[in-house]
Protein backbone atom coordinates (compact mmCIF):
# COMPACT_ATOMS: atom_id res chain seq x y z
CA UNK A 1 0.00 0.00 0.00
CA UNK A 2 1.28 3.29 -1.04
CA UNK A 3 0.96 6.38 1.47
CA UNK A 4 -0.60 9.77 -0.20
CA UNK A 5 0.23 12.92 1.76
CA UNK A 6 -1.21 16.38 1.04
CA UNK A 7 -4.86 17.76 -0.47
CA UNK A 8 -7.04 15.03 -1.80
CA UNK A 9 -7.58 17.18 -4.53
CA UNK A 10 -3.96 17.88 -5.59
CA UNK A 11 -3.70 16.59 -9.36
CA UNK A 12 0.16 15.53 -8.49
CA UNK A 13 -1.67 12.82 -6.05
CA UNK A 14 -4.67 12.17 -8.17
CA UNK A 15 -2.83 10.80 -10.97
CA UNK A 16 0.01 8.45 -8.70
CA UNK A 17 -3.14 7.40 -6.78
CA UNK A 18 -4.54 6.23 -10.21
CA UNK A 19 -1.34 4.84 -11.57
CA UNK A 20 -1.18 2.91 -8.63
CA UNK A 21 -4.49 1.48 -9.09
CA UNK A 22 -3.35 0.49 -12.50
CA UNK A 23 -0.55 -1.53 -10.89
CA UNK A 24 -3.26 -3.55 -8.40
CA UNK A 25 -1.94 -1.31 -5.05
CA UNK A 26 -3.91 0.24 -2.81
CA UNK A 27 -3.32 3.47 -1.80
CA UNK A 28 -3.94 5.18 1.66
CA UNK A 29 -4.75 8.81 1.40
CA UNK A 30 -4.34 11.03 4.00
CA UNK A 31 -6.14 14.01 3.04
CA UNK A 32 -4.81 17.38 5.14
CA UNK A 33 -8.42 18.78 3.97
CA UNK A 34 -10.13 16.46 5.87
CA UNK A 35 -8.02 16.87 9.11
CA UNK A 36 -11.51 16.25 11.11
CA UNK A 37 -11.83 12.32 10.13
CA UNK A 38 -7.67 11.92 10.50
CA UNK A 39 -6.11 10.76 13.75
CA UNK A 40 -2.08 10.33 14.00
CA UNK A 41 -0.47 9.33 16.78
CA UNK A 42 3.85 9.79 16.21
CA UNK A 43 5.49 8.41 18.99
CA UNK A 44 9.43 8.60 19.29
CA UNK A 45 10.97 6.63 21.86
CA UNK A 46 15.02 5.80 22.20
CA UNK A 47 15.61 6.25 17.83
CA UNK A 48 12.55 4.06 17.50
CA UNK A 49 9.69 6.09 15.36
CA UNK A 50 6.34 4.72 14.76
CA UNK A 51 2.89 6.26 13.17
CA UNK A 52 -0.61 5.10 13.48
CA UNK A 53 -3.05 6.83 11.29
CA UNK A 54 -7.10 6.41 11.96
CA UNK A 55 -8.84 7.27 8.51
CA UNK A 56 -12.02 6.68 7.92
CA UNK A 57 -12.68 4.68 11.21
CA UNK A 58 -10.08 2.24 10.05
CA UNK A 59 -6.24 2.16 11.42
CA UNK A 60 -3.11 2.00 10.26
CA UNK A 61 0.51 1.13 11.17
CA UNK A 62 2.31 3.51 8.75
CA UNK A 63 5.81 1.93 9.34
CA UNK A 64 4.20 -1.09 7.74
CA UNK A 65 2.92 -0.14 4.35
CA UNK A 66 5.04 0.33 1.46
CA UNK A 67 6.08 4.31 0.76
CA UNK A 68 5.51 7.38 0.72
CA UNK A 69 4.34 9.84 -2.10
CA UNK A 70 4.16 13.72 0.52
CA UNK A 71 3.43 17.03 -1.75
CA UNK A 72 1.98 18.68 1.92
CA UNK A 73 0.89 22.21 2.13
CA UNK A 74 0.21 24.52 4.37
CA UNK A 75 -2.50 23.42 6.85
CA UNK A 76 -6.49 24.77 5.56
CA UNK A 77 -7.38 28.02 6.86
CA UNK A 78 -10.78 27.88 9.07
CA UNK A 79 -12.57 29.71 11.41
CA UNK A 80 -12.95 27.32 13.80
CA UNK A 81 -9.97 27.24 15.96
CA UNK A 82 -10.60 23.31 16.82
CA UNK A 83 -9.90 22.38 13.48
CA UNK A 84 -7.18 24.96 12.65
CA UNK A 85 -4.99 23.43 15.44
CA UNK A 86 -5.72 19.92 14.47
CA UNK A 87 -5.04 21.13 11.12
CA UNK A 88 -1.62 22.72 12.23
CA UNK A 89 -0.66 19.37 14.48
CA UNK A 90 -1.26 17.01 11.61
CA UNK A 91 0.49 18.66 9.29
CA UNK A 92 3.45 19.40 11.84
CA UNK A 93 3.56 15.33 12.82
CA UNK A 94 3.26 14.53 9.62
CA UNK A 95 6.32 16.81 8.31
CA UNK A 96 8.32 15.38 11.22
CA UNK A 97 7.70 11.87 10.31
CA UNK A 98 8.22 12.09 7.18
CA UNK A 99 11.68 13.01 7.74
CA UNK A 100 12.15 10.07 10.38
CA UNK A 101 10.55 7.13 9.06
CA UNK A 102 12.50 4.43 7.32
CA UNK A 103 10.02 3.75 4.23
CA UNK A 104 10.68 5.16 1.46
CA UNK A 105 9.72 9.15 1.07
CA UNK A 106 9.28 11.09 -2.21
CA UNK A 107 10.42 13.58 -0.57
CA UNK A 108 11.51 14.00 2.40
CA UNK A 109 10.69 17.72 3.71
CA UNK A 110 14.33 18.41 4.90
CA UNK A 111 15.58 17.95 1.56
CA UNK A 112 13.29 20.19 -0.23
CA UNK A 113 15.06 22.29 2.00
CA UNK A 114 17.91 23.49 -0.60
CA UNK A 115 15.48 24.77 -2.82
CA UNK A 116 14.25 27.86 -0.48
CA UNK A 117 17.68 29.63 -1.65
CA UNK A 118 18.12 29.78 -5.56
CA UNK A 119 21.92 30.92 -5.34
CA UNK A 120 22.63 28.12 -2.32
CA UNK A 121 21.40 25.31 -4.61
CA UNK A 122 22.99 26.76 -7.78
CA UNK A 123 25.89 26.00 -6.04
CA UNK A 124 24.90 22.85 -5.00
CA UNK A 125 23.74 22.21 -8.77
CA UNK A 126 26.98 23.04 -9.87
CA UNK A 127 28.80 20.58 -8.00
CA UNK A 128 27.34 17.84 -9.15
CA UNK A 129 28.97 19.09 -13.16
CA UNK A 130 26.10 21.26 -14.37
CA UNK A 131 26.93 24.69 -15.53
CA UNK A 132 24.51 27.33 -14.00
CA UNK A 133 23.77 30.90 -14.56
CA UNK A 134 25.96 33.99 -13.98
CA UNK A 135 24.33 35.31 -11.46
CA UNK A 136 24.43 38.44 -9.60
CA UNK A 137 22.22 39.28 -6.00
CA UNK A 138 22.55 42.48 -5.31
CA UNK A 139 20.90 46.24 -3.95
CA UNK A 140 23.17 47.94 -5.87
CA UNK A 141 21.36 49.57 -9.18
CA UNK A 142 24.92 50.19 -10.36
CA UNK A 143 26.26 46.86 -10.02
CA UNK A 144 23.29 45.82 -12.10
CA UNK A 145 24.24 48.26 -14.47
CA UNK A 146 27.25 46.63 -14.80
CA UNK A 147 26.71 43.02 -15.06
CA UNK A 148 23.73 43.92 -17.72
CA UNK A 149 26.56 45.50 -19.60
CA UNK A 150 28.57 42.49 -19.14
CA UNK A 151 26.28 40.13 -20.16
CA UNK A 152 24.05 41.67 -22.73
CA UNK A 153 20.50 40.25 -21.98
CA UNK A 154 19.65 39.40 -18.33
CA UNK A 155 16.88 38.04 -16.46
CA UNK A 156 15.89 38.46 -13.01
CA UNK A 157 13.66 36.64 -10.16
CA UNK A 158 13.30 35.87 -6.33
CA UNK A 159 16.22 34.67 -4.77
CA UNK A 160 13.71 32.35 -2.08
CA UNK A 161 11.89 29.20 -3.32
CA UNK A 162 8.68 31.69 -3.46
CA UNK A 163 7.74 31.59 -7.20
CA UNK A 164 8.30 34.66 -9.25
CA UNK A 165 7.90 35.33 -12.35
CA UNK A 166 11.06 35.40 -14.53
CA UNK A 167 11.11 38.64 -16.55
CA UNK A 168 14.03 40.33 -18.69
CA UNK A 169 15.41 43.56 -17.45
CA UNK A 170 14.52 45.77 -20.39
CA UNK A 171 14.60 50.10 -20.49
CA UNK A 172 11.16 50.13 -18.48
CA UNK A 173 12.56 47.83 -15.67
CA UNK A 174 15.87 49.21 -16.21
CA UNK A 175 14.25 52.27 -15.16
CA UNK A 176 13.56 51.09 -11.88
CA UNK A 177 16.71 49.82 -11.20
CA UNK A 178 17.28 52.48 -7.40
CA UNK A 179 14.22 50.34 -6.00
CA UNK A 180 16.82 47.40 -5.48
CA UNK A 181 18.12 49.68 -2.87
CA UNK A 182 15.03 48.64 -0.54
CA UNK A 183 15.61 44.56 -1.14
CA UNK A 184 18.82 42.67 -2.85
CA UNK A 185 17.40 41.07 -5.98
CA UNK A 186 18.34 37.82 -8.17
CA UNK A 187 19.91 38.84 -11.78
CA UNK A 188 21.15 35.99 -14.12
CA UNK A 189 22.73 36.44 -17.47
CA UNK A 190 19.83 35.30 -20.11
CA UNK A 191 20.61 31.92 -21.59
CA UNK A 192 19.68 31.64 -24.91
CA UNK A 193 17.99 28.15 -26.07
CA UNK A 194 15.22 25.28 -25.20
CA UNK A 195 13.73 24.33 -22.07
CA UNK A 196 13.82 21.32 -21.03
CA UNK A 197 12.05 20.05 -17.91
CA UNK A 198 13.51 16.50 -16.84
CA UNK A 199 11.68 14.65 -14.31
CA UNK A 200 13.96 12.10 -12.42
CA UNK A 201 12.27 9.28 -10.66
CA UNK A 202 15.08 7.29 -9.08
CA UNK A 203 17.34 5.99 -12.08
CA UNK A 204 14.56 6.83 -14.71
CA UNK A 205 14.69 9.69 -16.58
CA UNK A 206 11.98 11.66 -18.45
CA UNK A 207 12.89 14.62 -20.45
CA UNK A 208 10.41 17.17 -21.87
CA UNK A 209 11.14 19.84 -24.38
CA UNK A 210 9.08 22.75 -24.55
CA UNK A 211 8.49 25.40 -27.02
CA UNK A 212 7.56 28.72 -26.01
CA UNK A 213 7.94 32.14 -27.05
CA UNK A 214 7.44 33.72 -23.44
CA UNK A 215 10.61 34.05 -21.37
CA UNK A 216 8.72 32.02 -18.56
CA UNK A 217 7.07 29.16 -20.33
CA UNK A 218 4.98 28.57 -17.33
CA UNK A 219 3.16 31.95 -17.69
CA UNK A 220 3.04 31.68 -21.30
CA UNK A 221 -0.06 32.64 -21.73
CA UNK A 222 -0.75 35.16 -18.95
CA UNK A 223 1.71 36.75 -21.96
CA UNK A 224 -0.42 36.27 -24.34
CA UNK A 225 1.68 33.27 -26.23
CA UNK A 226 1.92 29.72 -26.15
CA UNK A 227 3.86 26.65 -24.80
CA UNK A 228 3.85 23.45 -26.80
CA UNK A 229 5.46 20.07 -24.81
CA UNK A 230 6.88 17.01 -26.24
CA UNK A 231 9.04 14.04 -24.98
CA UNK A 232 12.88 14.25 -25.99
CA UNK A 233 15.58 12.02 -25.46
CA UNK A 234 18.74 13.45 -23.54
CA UNK A 235 22.01 12.19 -24.64
CA UNK A 236 23.05 9.65 -22.16
CA UNK A 237 26.09 11.87 -20.52
CA UNK A 238 23.46 14.49 -19.37
CA UNK A 239 20.97 11.74 -18.09
CA UNK A 240 23.83 10.47 -15.98
CA UNK A 241 23.92 13.64 -14.63
CA UNK A 242 20.24 14.40 -13.79
CA UNK A 243 20.33 11.00 -11.79
CA UNK A 244 23.26 11.93 -9.81
CA UNK A 245 22.35 15.34 -8.94
CA UNK A 246 18.90 13.98 -7.67
CA UNK A 247 21.08 11.64 -5.56
CA UNK A 248 23.17 14.31 -4.41
CA UNK A 249 19.71 16.50 -3.66
CA UNK A 250 18.13 13.07 -1.94
CA UNK A 251 15.15 13.99 -3.85
CA UNK A 252 14.70 10.63 -5.51
CA UNK A 253 11.89 12.44 -7.42
CA UNK A 254 12.62 15.69 -8.66
CA UNK A 255 11.76 18.34 -11.45
CA UNK A 256 15.01 19.41 -13.04
CA UNK A 257 14.76 22.66 -15.06
CA UNK A 258 17.95 22.25 -18.09
CA UNK A 259 18.40 24.99 -21.20
CA UNK A 260 19.59 23.30 -24.33
CA UNK A 261 22.18 25.89 -25.78
CA UNK A 262 22.80 25.88 -29.20
CA UNK A 263 25.79 25.08 -28.90
CA UNK A 264 24.35 21.74 -27.29
CA UNK A 265 25.45 22.58 -23.57
CA UNK A 266 23.02 22.47 -20.81
CA UNK A 267 22.25 24.82 -18.52
CA UNK A 268 20.78 23.81 -14.90
CA UNK A 269 18.36 26.56 -13.67
CA UNK A 270 16.51 24.95 -10.64
CA UNK A 271 15.86 21.99 -9.37
CA UNK A 272 12.04 21.35 -8.12
CA UNK A 273 11.70 19.21 -4.75
CA UNK A 274 7.82 18.57 -5.17
CA UNK A 275 7.45 18.77 -8.83
CA UNK A 276 3.97 19.49 -10.23
CA UNK A 277 4.73 16.40 -13.17
CA UNK A 278 0.98 16.03 -13.76
CA UNK A 279 1.21 18.98 -16.66
CA UNK A 280 4.15 17.75 -18.32
CA UNK A 281 2.56 13.75 -18.03
CA UNK A 282 -1.10 14.91 -19.50
CA UNK A 283 0.73 16.41 -22.54
CA UNK A 284 3.49 13.89 -23.54
CA UNK A 285 1.92 10.65 -21.87
CA UNK A 286 5.03 10.02 -19.93
CA UNK A 287 4.51 7.07 -17.28
CA UNK A 288 5.90 9.39 -14.47
CA UNK A 289 3.24 8.92 -11.81
CA UNK A 290 3.82 4.58 -12.84
CA UNK A 291 7.17 5.16 -12.50
CA UNK A 292 6.76 6.68 -8.58
CA UNK A 293 4.74 3.79 -7.89
CA UNK A 294 7.03 1.26 -9.02
CA UNK A 295 10.14 2.97 -7.37
CA UNK A 296 7.90 2.89 -3.83
CA UNK A 297 6.38 -0.48 -4.56
CA UNK A 298 9.95 -1.78 -4.93
CA UNK A 299 9.21 -2.40 -8.61
CA UNK A 300 11.33 0.43 -9.54
CA UNK A 301 13.13 -0.67 -13.06
CA UNK B 1 44.72 38.45 12.75
CA UNK B 2 42.13 37.16 10.29
CA UNK B 3 38.28 38.75 10.78
CA UNK B 4 35.83 37.05 12.44
CA UNK B 5 32.54 37.83 12.99
CA UNK B 6 29.31 36.75 15.32
CA UNK B 7 25.88 37.38 13.90
CA UNK B 8 22.78 37.57 16.48
CA UNK B 9 19.38 38.74 16.67
CA UNK B 10 19.42 38.42 20.45
CA UNK B 11 20.29 42.32 21.68
CA UNK B 12 20.08 41.34 25.32
CA UNK B 13 22.22 38.45 24.78
CA UNK B 14 25.75 39.03 26.49
CA UNK B 15 27.63 35.74 24.76
CA UNK B 16 28.75 37.42 21.34
CA UNK B 17 30.42 40.39 22.89
CA UNK B 18 31.71 38.05 25.64
CA UNK B 19 32.91 35.52 23.19
CA UNK B 20 34.05 38.03 20.95
CA UNK B 21 36.51 39.82 23.90
CA UNK B 22 37.65 36.14 24.11
CA UNK B 23 38.73 36.28 21.01
CA UNK B 24 40.76 39.34 20.90
CA UNK B 25 42.18 38.64 24.35
CA UNK B 26 44.10 36.20 21.98
CA UNK B 27 45.93 38.62 19.91
CA UNK B 28 44.35 40.75 17.28
CA UNK B 29 41.40 42.31 16.00
CA UNK B 30 38.34 41.73 18.49
CA UNK B 31 35.91 39.48 16.63
CA UNK B 32 32.96 41.94 15.08
CA UNK B 33 29.53 41.11 16.43
CA UNK B 34 26.56 42.23 14.93
CA UNK B 35 22.69 41.80 14.77
CA UNK B 36 21.25 40.17 11.94
CA UNK B 37 19.35 43.58 11.07
CA UNK B 38 23.19 44.92 9.91
CA UNK B 39 22.12 42.36 7.14
CA UNK B 40 19.53 44.74 5.46
CA UNK B 41 22.23 47.89 5.67
CA UNK B 42 24.49 46.31 4.14
CA UNK B 43 25.45 46.58 0.36
CA UNK B 44 25.25 43.29 -0.84
CA UNK B 45 26.70 42.26 -3.90
CA UNK B 46 27.06 37.88 -3.84
CA UNK B 47 27.99 36.21 -7.42
CA UNK B 48 27.73 32.71 -8.40
CA UNK B 49 29.38 31.21 -11.49
CA UNK B 50 28.79 29.29 -14.34
CA UNK B 51 31.00 26.82 -12.46
CA UNK B 52 29.28 27.36 -9.54
CA UNK B 53 31.77 29.41 -7.29
CA UNK B 54 30.24 31.90 -4.94
CA UNK B 55 31.92 35.52 -4.68
CA UNK B 56 31.30 38.05 -2.32
CA UNK B 57 28.02 38.80 -0.08
CA UNK B 58 27.55 41.43 2.35
CA UNK B 59 29.94 44.51 3.12
CA UNK B 60 29.76 47.30 4.90
CA UNK B 61 32.51 49.98 6.13
CA UNK B 62 35.97 48.74 6.19
CA UNK B 63 35.74 49.57 10.28
CA UNK B 64 32.69 47.32 10.41
CA UNK B 65 34.09 44.24 8.53
CA UNK B 66 36.87 43.85 5.84
CA UNK B 67 35.89 41.28 3.40
CA UNK B 68 34.23 38.06 3.92
CA UNK B 69 34.87 36.77 7.50
CA UNK B 70 37.70 34.02 8.31
CA UNK B 71 35.30 32.27 10.48
CA UNK B 72 31.37 32.84 11.17
CA UNK B 73 29.35 32.34 14.58
CA UNK B 74 25.55 32.02 14.15
CA UNK B 75 23.57 32.68 16.86
CA UNK B 76 20.57 33.74 14.96
CA UNK B 77 17.49 32.38 13.73
CA UNK B 78 16.01 35.65 12.47
CA UNK B 79 16.65 37.75 9.56
CA UNK B 80 14.61 40.63 9.56
CA UNK B 81 12.85 42.43 6.72
CA UNK B 82 13.21 45.57 6.95
CA UNK B 83 10.90 48.97 6.71
CA UNK B 84 7.94 47.81 4.13
CA UNK B 85 4.20 48.62 5.39
CA UNK B 86 2.46 45.91 3.74
CA UNK B 87 2.70 42.38 5.67
CA UNK B 88 2.71 40.59 2.43
CA UNK B 89 5.83 42.77 1.71
CA UNK B 90 7.76 42.38 4.59
CA UNK B 91 7.06 38.62 4.45
CA UNK B 92 8.32 38.24 0.87
CA UNK B 93 10.98 40.65 1.86
CA UNK B 94 12.22 38.36 4.79
CA UNK B 95 12.05 35.15 2.66
CA UNK B 96 14.64 36.70 0.01
CA UNK B 97 16.51 37.96 2.86
CA UNK B 98 16.75 34.98 4.55
CA UNK B 99 17.33 33.20 1.33
CA UNK B 100 20.56 35.49 0.35
CA UNK B 101 22.15 35.11 3.74
CA UNK B 102 21.58 31.63 3.58
CA UNK B 103 23.54 31.25 0.33
CA UNK B 104 26.40 33.37 1.39
CA UNK B 105 26.96 31.30 4.17
CA UNK B 106 27.18 28.26 2.35
CA UNK B 107 29.78 29.75 0.02
CA UNK B 108 31.82 30.46 2.79
CA UNK B 109 31.99 26.62 3.88
CA UNK B 110 34.06 25.16 6.77
CA UNK B 111 34.40 28.81 7.64
CA UNK B 112 30.94 28.63 9.43
CA UNK B 113 31.21 26.80 12.56
CA UNK B 114 27.41 25.01 12.62
CA UNK B 115 26.72 23.75 9.33
CA UNK B 116 23.70 25.14 7.95
CA UNK B 117 20.82 23.63 5.67
CA UNK B 118 18.51 25.47 3.65
CA UNK B 119 16.40 27.33 6.59
CA UNK B 120 18.42 27.02 9.52
CA UNK B 121 21.20 29.89 9.99
CA UNK B 122 22.56 28.39 13.42
CA UNK B 123 22.56 24.78 12.19
CA UNK B 124 20.51 21.83 11.07
CA UNK B 125 16.38 23.19 11.25
CA UNK B 126 15.85 20.27 13.36
CA UNK B 127 12.48 19.65 15.43
CA UNK B 128 13.17 17.67 18.31
CA UNK B 129 11.97 14.59 17.29
CA UNK B 130 14.98 14.49 14.81
CA UNK B 131 17.23 15.80 17.55
CA UNK B 132 15.99 12.65 19.75
CA UNK B 133 16.21 10.25 17.15
CA UNK B 134 20.11 11.03 15.80
CA UNK B 135 21.05 11.01 20.10
CA UNK B 136 19.66 7.71 19.92
CA UNK B 137 21.83 6.86 17.00
CA UNK B 138 24.86 8.24 18.71
CA UNK B 139 24.14 5.99 21.65
CA UNK B 140 22.22 8.70 24.09
CA UNK B 141 19.38 7.19 26.10
CA UNK B 142 16.25 9.84 24.95
CA UNK B 143 13.21 10.77 26.16
CA UNK B 144 10.17 9.51 24.27
CA UNK B 145 8.12 12.08 22.59
CA UNK B 146 4.68 11.99 21.67
CA UNK B 147 2.40 14.02 18.86
CA UNK B 148 -1.57 13.15 18.36
CA UNK B 149 -4.32 14.73 16.96
CA UNK B 150 -6.56 13.96 19.33
CA UNK B 151 -5.53 13.44 23.03
CA UNK B 152 -7.71 10.26 23.75
CA UNK B 153 -5.72 8.06 21.18
CA UNK B 154 -2.33 8.69 23.83
CA UNK B 155 -2.37 5.56 25.99
CA UNK B 156 -2.72 7.14 29.19
CA UNK B 157 -4.02 9.90 28.68
CA UNK B 158 -6.81 11.81 30.51
CA UNK B 159 -8.78 14.58 30.19
CA UNK B 160 -12.27 16.32 29.28
CA UNK B 161 -14.09 15.36 26.41
CA UNK B 162 -13.74 18.82 24.70
CA UNK B 163 -9.97 17.86 25.30
CA UNK B 164 -10.06 14.67 24.03
CA UNK B 165 -10.00 15.69 20.32
CA UNK B 166 -7.78 18.50 20.94
CA UNK B 167 -3.96 18.06 19.33
CA UNK B 168 -1.55 16.73 22.25
CA UNK B 169 1.99 16.88 22.25
CA UNK B 170 3.82 14.97 25.23
CA UNK B 171 6.97 16.50 25.29
CA UNK B 172 10.41 15.70 27.42
CA UNK B 173 10.71 17.24 30.74
CA UNK B 174 13.03 20.46 30.92
CA UNK B 175 16.96 19.53 31.14
CA UNK B 176 18.77 19.18 34.64
CA UNK B 177 22.80 18.43 33.23
CA UNK B 178 24.23 19.52 30.10
CA UNK B 179 27.11 19.23 28.13
CA UNK B 180 28.29 21.73 26.19
CA UNK B 181 30.40 20.58 23.38
CA UNK B 182 32.94 22.72 21.56
CA UNK B 183 34.65 20.75 18.41
CA UNK B 184 35.75 17.30 19.41
CA UNK B 185 35.39 18.25 23.23
CA UNK B 186 32.45 18.08 25.40
CA UNK B 187 32.05 20.45 28.77
CA UNK B 188 29.87 19.23 31.31
CA UNK B 189 28.65 21.19 33.89
CA UNK B 190 29.55 20.83 37.26
CA UNK B 191 29.18 19.61 39.38
CA UNK B 192 29.05 16.73 36.16
CA UNK B 193 26.58 14.23 37.34
CA UNK B 194 26.66 12.77 34.10
CA UNK B 195 28.56 9.41 33.11
CA UNK B 196 31.34 9.78 30.74
CA UNK B 197 29.35 7.55 27.87
CA UNK B 198 27.37 10.46 27.86
CA UNK B 199 29.98 13.34 27.49
CA UNK B 200 31.07 10.81 24.45
CA UNK B 201 27.62 10.50 22.76
CA UNK B 202 27.22 13.95 22.77
CA UNK B 203 30.29 14.71 21.13
CA UNK B 204 28.94 12.58 18.06
CA UNK B 205 25.74 14.00 18.39
CA UNK B 206 27.51 17.26 17.51
CA UNK B 207 29.40 15.67 14.95
CA UNK B 208 26.28 14.06 13.24
CA UNK B 209 24.47 16.97 13.52
CA UNK B 210 27.40 19.31 11.42
CA UNK B 211 27.72 21.54 14.65
CA UNK B 212 30.84 22.55 16.40
CA UNK B 213 28.84 24.36 18.91
CA UNK B 214 26.14 22.21 20.32
CA UNK B 215 24.77 21.90 24.18
CA UNK B 216 22.61 18.95 24.65
CA UNK B 217 20.50 18.61 27.35
CA UNK B 218 19.82 15.94 29.85
CA UNK B 219 17.09 15.04 32.67
CA UNK B 220 16.65 12.48 35.42
CA UNK B 221 14.06 9.74 35.17
CA UNK B 222 13.66 7.26 37.72
CA UNK B 223 17.76 5.85 37.58
CA UNK B 224 18.85 7.05 34.20
CA UNK B 225 19.99 10.19 32.75
CA UNK B 226 17.67 10.78 29.30
CA UNK B 227 18.65 13.21 26.82
CA UNK B 228 15.89 15.73 26.11
CA UNK B 229 16.94 18.30 24.01
CA UNK B 230 19.68 19.49 21.99
CA UNK B 231 20.30 24.00 21.22
CA UNK B 232 22.93 24.57 18.60
CA UNK B 233 22.57 28.28 20.00
CA UNK B 234 23.78 27.50 23.74
CA UNK B 235 23.97 30.02 26.87
CA UNK B 236 28.08 29.88 27.82
CA UNK B 237 27.79 30.12 31.14
CA UNK B 238 31.83 29.84 32.45
CA UNK B 239 34.65 31.61 31.35
CA UNK B 240 35.78 28.48 30.47
CA UNK B 241 33.02 27.74 28.04
CA UNK B 242 33.62 31.49 26.08
CA UNK B 243 37.60 30.98 26.60
CA UNK B 244 36.69 27.45 24.50
CA UNK B 245 34.56 28.53 21.84
CA UNK B 246 36.90 31.81 21.32
CA UNK B 247 39.87 29.19 21.08
CA UNK B 248 37.41 27.23 18.32
CA UNK B 249 36.99 30.51 16.26
CA UNK B 250 40.14 31.40 16.26
CA UNK B 251 41.70 27.54 15.05
CA UNK B 252 39.09 28.24 12.08
CA UNK B 253 40.51 31.09 11.24
CA UNK B 254 43.72 30.29 11.05
CA UNK B 255 42.77 27.11 8.81
CA UNK B 256 43.08 24.45 11.40
CA UNK B 257 39.55 23.73 12.66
Amino acid sequence: MIVLVGYGDDPCLEAVAHAADALGSAVLLIDQRQAGDVDLVLDVDQGSVRATVTVAGVRYRLDELAGVYARPLTPPDSADGRARERGRMLHAALVEWLDLTELPVLNRPEAMLSNASKPLQSQLIAQAGFAVPATLITNDPDAVRQFWHQHGEVIFKSTSGIRSIVRRLDADSGRRLPQVRDLPTQFQQFVDGSDIRVHVVGSQVFATEIHSEAVDYRYARADGLSADLASVELPAEVSRRCVGLATTLALPFCGIDLRRCPDGEYVCFEVNPMPGFSYYEAHTGQPISRAVCELLLGKAR
Amino acid sequence: MPSALILTDRPTDPVPWLVAAAFGRRGGTPATVLDTGAMISARWDLRVSADGRAAGGPRWSPDRLDGDPAVLWCRASVVPAGAFSDQGDRDYAAAELRALVLAWMHSLGSRVLNAIDGDGLSGPSWAVTRWLVEGARSGLPTWPVTMATSARNVPGWRGSPYDARRPVQLQPAAGTATVLVVGRRGYPMLPDPLPEQLRRGAVRLARRSGCRVLEVAFARHQDQWLMVSADPMPALRTQTHLDAVAALMAGVAAGAG
